[in-house]
């Protein structure tokens, strides 16, 4: 078949395609209004999460820290994370989310410096 | 001009085996003159036309059609030949027009020569009322005069009808056979198949009688009242075929 010919053929099949209401719904107004929907759909619900995870304050559990009271003060000051207190079952409530951390405290730490107590 | 020399086409089937749809089949075509090919179904007669129309390729033997040789330049057979048939479908979501004007492009007209012969073929068949309607809204009988006009689009000198008039009405009919007998009148060379005997009748100068892929006898009306001493050519047909013939079903 001739490059001519092969240019009627497809400028037919096109024109009787575009006159397809079904061909037209399902390849161009469908996309046309879904995808810009679902795009801006997808992204304010991702600035949502984000947003809602910074507001959140994460809370950290300390294990230990019974003879070392100024590093557990010092750690309660911080009003970036909140403090709760240790429990056994600790590794379940990370895998839970119900806390971000857990910290265990050293025998007999001490704070040398401020900044260490800084996140 | 159509000369069939031994066309032959063979379909191979897994459960019934080899069959001879049209087993050496030779007769000529002259222009300005209606060859009636003549079959009960499955007879062998819309096979024969396919392969003069370059649809199907021949097993055996060849046909040049308007000088050219259907096995070796096809392409110029279909620049000569328009084929018509009932089971011809139309692009639905097409014009008339530009379904016309489709056809005549594919056959290598030039715009300026295209938009003439539209409009020439429009106004003779009285078409310019619904040449911007699409095929889809169409009635049988625009149907029909779309489908000539397809046919006509590239003045060929030689016209296939494939059993043009089949479910038509009498209208639609009677539009088919006005048409035959203008493109014998243009000098035209027309063969058509069918199994309607008035048709042939009517239109034929030359009928062939096809049965089981093989051309059993072929001459004019005269010549076969006389051969068979009938004069209604459906007691010829019964008298020819009888020997020969196997019903569909059973073939």
């Amino acid at each position: 078949m001739s490059l001519r010919n092969v240019g009627i053929v497809y400028k037919k099949e096109l024109t009787e395609a575009l006159r397809d209401r079904r061909t037209v719904i399902s390849t161009i107004l469908v996309p046309l209004l879904l995808f810009p929907v679902l795009s801006v759909g997808f992204g304010s619900l991702a600035i949502a999460l984000v947003g809602k995870a910074k507001e959140e304050t994460p809370k950290v559990m300390l294990r230990g820290g019974e003879d070392s009271p100024a590093v557990v003060e010092g750690l309660k000051k911080l009003d970036k994370i909140e403090i709760v207190p240790g429990t056994p079952d600790w590794k379940d409530q990370i895998i839970n989310k119900e806390i971000r951390a857990a910290v265990e405290i050293p025998r007999r730490a001490k704070i040398r410096h401020r900044q260490d107590l800084q996140l | 001009m159509i000369e069939a020399r031994g066309l032959s086409k063979r379909f191979h089937d897994k459960k019934r085996g080899e069959i001879r749809a049209v087993d050496n089949v030779s007769f000529t075509c002259q222009p300005g003159k209606i060859y009636g090919l003549l079959g009960a179904n499955g007879a062998g007669k819309t096979t024969t036309l396919r392969m003069l129309a370059t649809i199907l390729e021949p097993t055996g033997g060849t046909a040049i059609v308007s000088g050219y040789d259907v096995v070796e330049q096809p392409d110029q057979v279909r620049a000569n030949v328009g084929f018509l048939s009932t089971a011809t479908a139309l692009y639905r979501r097409l014009t008339a027009q530009e379904f016309v004007e489709y056809f005549g492009r594919l056959n290598g007209l030039d715009e300026p020569i295209l938009k003439k012969r539209v409009d020439a073929i429009f106004t003779r068949l009285d078409m310019n009322g619904f040449r911007d309607r699409r095929c889809d809204k169409l009635s049988t009988g625009m149907i029909q005069k779309t489908s000539i006009a397809r046919t006509l689009v590239h003045d060929p000198p030689v016209m296939i009808f494939d059993e043009p008039t089949n479910g038509l009405d009498i209208m639609s009919a009677r539009t088919i056979t006005a048409f035959i007998r203008e493109c014998r009148d243009n000098g035209k060379t027309v063969i058509f198949s069918t199994h309607i005997m008035s048709e042939v009748e009517k239109l034929c100068d030359t009928i062939g009688i096809i049965q089981s892929g093989k051309l059993l006898v072929e001459g004019s009306l005269a010549q076969l009242r006389d051969k068979y001493a009938e004069h209604e050519l459906e007691e010829i047909f019964v008298k020819v075929v009888t020997p020969h013939y196997v019903s569909q079903e059973a073939n």
